[in-house]
Formats: structure tokens, C-alpha cells, sequence
């Protein structure tokens, strides 16, 4: 990206006038190193200084460290809108809809786990549903799937996948309120009725991960969060909405377009960032819609974890509790959500877009489980399959960024690149011999999710530090994965 | 098959072009470039099933774009993956309309090997144009 019209506030932030572009209403603000910045492709700036085209767009627009460009806001992209004067706009959330991560602990350590990883990894392979075409754990009767969309995570307990006690550990507590089926089109149902539990494709995953000694970088914290031991092995999913989501998006994306303009007289330069007045008609049956979609991504992970449970359970002939299985936390990074927040001094309920950007709660914050009260919220940050992932703390300082912060490292290469630059099955068998176990329904997939096609995420953690964002706690490194 | 894939649009998702002499075989073309992302060996896939869908729309970007997504939408929803086997585009009173039969199969995991899954249609960098030559159309798909 060039960095002319770019002004410095320190080393980690920048900001954008809103003398860049005409009808900006704030400024534009990316939170990364100079180096990061000129990193991101040039679409990142446009579409940035486009989301503070946004009406009712408070303070400012965020980048986030691993930015880069989307479909209407960059990926990485944070607005508050005044819900009162303002819009929501399905091209601040994004097509996977409560796309997200999920981490679980368990007491295993890598010694226990590497002479079964391969029967391990396969049987994950086997167990839970991955790439395209394959059928979720259930499939969801119409009746099943209106009350599916409304409970989330609680619906999934209900019917057998996972304790209640989950539910402390997932963002909003697995169920956000105000989904209503009403607001979902057939179209939308139909594509998501075979498709609870399962973990799609494309840059989802489910990866089995170890924490070593030298890679916790707050003790304290991580033993809150339940690392405990050198060697810890912990699983992380990667998954969201699946079509559901996607179709969702896709509908209202049509719907805001063809009334954006005639009923409420609302113009944007980008057909992506098509929005309604959040408290019109169109902007809450929306947001009712967005709801059901974020609830059916809860659900899709919980239940996909209650597989994981079983599979360890099977190969290592013992209970999911006595191998200390265990939910540390489950968030979302493409959302819009009702958070009060103090801008100017003054309380108020903004409604947060986060596209690609993960919820970061300080300590004390209402909305976080009570064992993280004083550690502030666990942020999940899935990186690359071949480099790490990251385990952040939510701290005060990123108030001005509305609570918020990164959620991978962030793509440097096209998918095409990607797959012109690497191999999959040469990838499969160097990852192989870096101790790296993967299986995947497609091998030109796997290129295109090479660890080299991604930024450093040790470089986007550094930043999301240093410009206050969040406290990293821990790497985790993978040394399992599978990819639809 | 002929379609383009075009950098520097899209770093995580799939930009492509396709073209053809008129409207038919431009959205021909975009269906058949749909598929040969998605699968490795799209020849593989057998006319057994078949389904027929119409679109309305303002204009031939929209129309590609409701075109495209009744392809993914089906690939999901029904598991089938399609072509157009008979497609007609007409325009009056200012609306574009199009009828399309479409036929192809279930997806079979066995036989059908994807290289990636195509889960939206976007409108981002969307376009419809026209030139001495014929038609060109180019989107960016989610995957």
C-alpha cells in the first residue's frame, strides 16, 4: 500500500484524515508497523476510507494488523455505528457469518500424543465432516433447524453435543439473542440443512497444536486459560456459518442494494457496502437473519468439538475429562453486536462491525466468563498450518479500538500464487517431516493455505502488542491439522 | 474452456473473466468456469439430474450474478453440480430475464475431485461489458 496520505500517531498506529476522500464522516485509523502497512494491497485503503462513508459512524474506521482487502470493509475492518442514526451493512460482517475459533486444553502432553498423532489426525479426518459435499453430524428437520437457529451452542447441548458448563466459554454464551427464523429465506435454510457439524473448507481447520515452555509469554494469564505444562496439547477449530451464512449474506446483500437508494435514500460507492438504517425494517430483519447465522456457527463448533471429545476419547481410552478436555473459549471475528462503549466521554450501545477483527474484552468487562474476569477475555488467533497460532488476553488500552483486535496473520499471496508457488502433496510430506501431520479433502486447497502465502504472524502479534490491542499469552504450534 | 484468472483483485478469494459473442454464451461460459475452479476433473461430471430456474434483474451484472449464485446455491442445497444446457436471455420494459435448464449430478466425493469450494457470488469489482468483439463479464467469487 502507499503510505503517502498516511499520517503517523506512533509506531503502530496511523491514521488516514478525513480530508482523504470527500463525505468521509470520521477518520481512518490501521493499527500496524510502517512495514505491515506497505504490506497490505492497495484496495485496503480505498475500501478502508469507504467504511467512514458509513452514516452513523462514530470516532473512527479500523484496520487491524493483519488487514487486507475484502468485499466492502477490508478484511480486519472495525466500525461503530450509532445504532440510533446509522446502518448496518452485511459487508462489515462478512459472507461466513460468525466465522470464528475455538480452542480446547487438554492434559495431554506432546510426548503421550506423538506416538498416536497419525491415528489421531486420521481419525479426526474420518470423524468430522470436512470439504465439499460431505453432510454435517445431523440433519436439521424444519422444525429442529427454527429453534436450532435461535438457541446457538444451547442447542447443540441439547441435543447431546456437550455439558451446559460449555456455554460459560463461548462468546455471548453460545446464543445470541434476537435471531429470528423469520428473517431467513428458504434458500438460505435449505443450504444449511445438512451442513451442522462440519468444518467446510477453504482456510478452515481443525488443527491439534502444542505449547511449549519458551512460548508462553504470560504464565500467569495462560494458567487462567488452562495451559499449565510444557508440551500442553490443545485443538483449535477454525469454521463459521457454512452456506447458511453465506446465503444469508447474500440475500440481504440483494435486498439492501435494490432499497438502499428509493426507500432510504442511502448511496454507497460500493455495492459490498449496501446498508439500511439499523433500526428500519430491512436493517433489523437483517440483523435478525445475522443472528440465526451467528447461532448456527456456535452450534456447528460445539458440535464439532463434541466429536474431538469422542475421538480422543477412543484413541486413548479414557474419558474426555480424564484427558482434561476441556473448553477454553470460542470467539467470533465476523459479527455485528449491540456493545456499550464510551466515546467523548459518554456511555452509549454502539453496534461494532468486525470483519475479520476478534471481540477483545478487558478485564472487569461484563460479557466475559468469571474465570477470565481478571485475566481479561481469551482472544483466539489462528495463523497459518504452518507457522502458529496465538492466545491473546483482552486488555484496557484497546478501548479506542472499540475493544478489539486482530484474528489470523493474514493473506500476502493470491490463492492463485499460492498454488503456483507450493505443491500439496510436496507441502504435505515437508510438513510431514517438520513434525507436522495434515490431511486434507484437496491438495491444490493445501497450497493455497501454505504457510508462505500467509504474513508472519509472530510480526502481526508484535504489532496487535505494541499498538495495544491485546496481550500475547501464548504461541500454539501446530503439529496436527486437517482442512477440508 | 476459457476463462481467465485475474490477479490483484482478490488475495483471499478468486477473481475470474470469462467472455463470449453475445449474453448466452458469456453466462455459459461464467457457469462452465464455476465448475472447473471448483473441480479438478469437471469433465467428470454426469447429466443425470436436471433443474430449471429463472432470474430477473435491472441489469446484465445482476443477471450474471443471479445466475452464478443459483449454481452455488444448488451445489449446496441439492449437492448437484451444474452446467446450462439450454439458457435464453431476454430484455423488455427495461428487465432482463433468463431462463436457464441445467443439468448435472450429485456431488460424489469418490469420483469429483475439488480444488476448492465456491461459496458466494460477490459484487465486488462485478462487471458486464461490451465491445467490438462481444461480451465480457468478470467477478469475484468467495471461497
Amino acid at each position: 500500500m502507499k503510505t503517502g496520505s498516511i499520517n503517523k500517531i506512533h509506531d503502530y498506529l496511523y491514521e488516514i484524515p478525513e480530508t482523504y476522500k470527500h463525505g468521509m464522516r470520521v477518520p481512518a485509523r490501521i493499527y500496524a508497523s510502517l512495514q505491515l502497512i506497505e504490506n497490505m494491497d492497495d484496495a485496503v485503503l480505498d475500501q478502508l476510507t469507504n467504511v467512514c462513508l458509513l452514516p452513523g459512524i462514530m470516532k473512527h474506521a479500523l484496520c487491524m494488523p493483519d488487514g487486507h482487502s475484502g468485499y466492502g470493509f477490508p478484511i480486519g475492518g472495525v466500525a461503530a455505528i450509532d445504532p440510533d442514526t446509522g446502518v448496518i451493512s452485511p459487508g462489515g460482517i462478512g459472507f461466513d457469518i460468525n466465522c470464528g475459533v475455538r480452542l480446547m486444553a487438554t492434559s495431554l502432553t506432546y510426548d503421550e500424543v506423538k506416538p498416536r498423532l497419525k491415528t489421531l489426525v486420521q481419525a479426526l479426518f474420518n470423524q468430522v465432516p470436512s470439504g465439499v459435499g460431505s453432510d454435517g453430524m445431523v440433519r436439521l428437520k424444519p422444525d429442529d433447524f427454527d429453534e436450532a437457529m435461535v438457541l446457538g451452542a444451547r442447542w447443540a447441548i441439547q441435543n447431546g453435543y456437550g455439558s451446559p458448563t460449555d456455554l460459560d466459554f463461548i462468546e455471548e454464551s453460545g446464543c445470541m439473542k434476537g435471531a429470528d427464523p423469520r428473517a431467513v429465506s428458504d434458500r438460505a435454510k435449505s443450504r444449511g440443512k445438512d451442513q451442522a457439524g462440519s468444518l467446510g473448507s477453504g482456510n478452515h481447520y481443525l488443527e491439534i497444536q502444542v505449547v511449549k515452555e519458551k512460548n508462553i509469554f504470560d504464565k500467569k494469564i495462560a494458567k487462567q486459560f488452562g495451559i499449565v505444562r510444557d508440551n500442553q496439547i490443545m485443538v483449535m477449530i477454525h469454521s463459521g456459518s457454512r452456506g447458511f451464512g453465506h446465503q444469508i449474506a447474500t440475500d440481504y446483500l440483494k435486498r439492501f442494494l435494490s432499497v438502499m437508494g428509493p426507500k432510504y435514500g442511502l448511496s454507497m460507492p460500493d455495492r459490498e457496502l449496501a446498508c439500511a438504517p439499523f433500526h428500519s425494517d430491512d436493517g433489523q430483519n437483517y440483523y435478525r437473519a445475522m443472528n440465526c447465522a451467528i447461532n448456527y456457527a456456535f452450534l456447528n463448533r460445539q458440535m464439532m468439538m463434541h466429536s474431538v471429545k469422542n475421538v480422543f476419547a477412543d484413541i486413548f481410552k479414557k474419558s474426555p475429562e480424564d484427558l482434561g478436555l476441556r473448553l477454553v473459549y470460542d470467539v467470533c471475528h465476523n459479527t455485528a453486536k449491540l456493545e456499550r462503549h464510551t466515546i467523548d466521554g459518554k456511555e452509549k450501545e454502539i453496534l461494532i462491525h468486525r470483519k475479520g477483527a476478534t471481540r477483545a474484552f478487558a478485564p472487569g468487562m461484563e460479557g466475559i466468563p468469571d474465570r477470565y474476569r481478571t485475566t481479561g477475555q481469551p482472544v483466539l488467533i489462528g495463523g497459518s498450518m504452518e507457522t502458529g497460532s496465538y492466545l491473546l488476553a483482552g486488555i484496557p488500552s484497546s478501548a479506542d479500538a472499540f475493544y478489539s483486535t486482530c484474528h489470523g496473520s493474514g493473506r500476502v499471496m493470491s490463492r492463485h500464487q499460492a498454488k503456483s508457488s507450493f505443491n500439496g502433496r510436496e507441502l504435505q510430506k515437508q510438513m510431514e517431516q517438520r513434525g507436522i501431520f495434515i490431511l486434507t479433502s484437496s491438495f491444490p486447497g493445501l497450497a493455497e493455505e501454505a504457510g508462505g502465502a500467509y504474513k508472519d504472524v509472530d510480526e502481526v502479534i508484535q504489532a496487535t502488542e505494541r499498538g495495544g490491542l491485546s496481550r500475547a499469552v501464548a504461541k500454539l504450534l501446530p503439529i496436527g491439522n486437517i482442512k477440508g | 474452456m476459457v476463462f481467465e484468472i485475474l490477479e490483484g483483485i482478490s488475495r483471499a478469494d478468486i477473481a475470474f473473466r470469462v467472455r463470449g459473442r453475445d449474453p448466452v454464451e458469456l453466462f455459459t461460459a461464467g457457469a462452465e468456469a464455476l465448475l472447473s475452479i471448483m473441480l479438478k476433473n469437471p469433465e467428470t461430471v454426469l447429466k443425470k439430474s436436471s433443474v430449471s430456474f429463472t432470474c430477473e434483474a435491472a441489469d446484465l451484472e445482476m443477471l450474471y450474478f443471479d445466475f452464478l449464485s443459483e449454481f452455488i446455491f444448488h451445489k449446496d442445497s441439492d449437492k448437484l453440480l451444474l452446467l446450462p444446457e439450454q439458457l435464453a436471455i431476454t430484455r423488455s420494459n427495461g428487465t432482463y430475464r433468463l431462463s436457464c435448464a441445467a443439468s448435472g449430478e450429485a456431488i460424489d466425493r469418490s469420483r469429483h475431485l475439488f480444488t476448492v469450494d465456491i461459496k458466494a457470488a460477490t459484487m465486488h469489482n462485478l462487471s458486464v461489458t461490451r465491445d467490438d468483439t462481444g461480451f465480457s463479464a468478470t467477478i469475484v467469487v468467495d471461497v
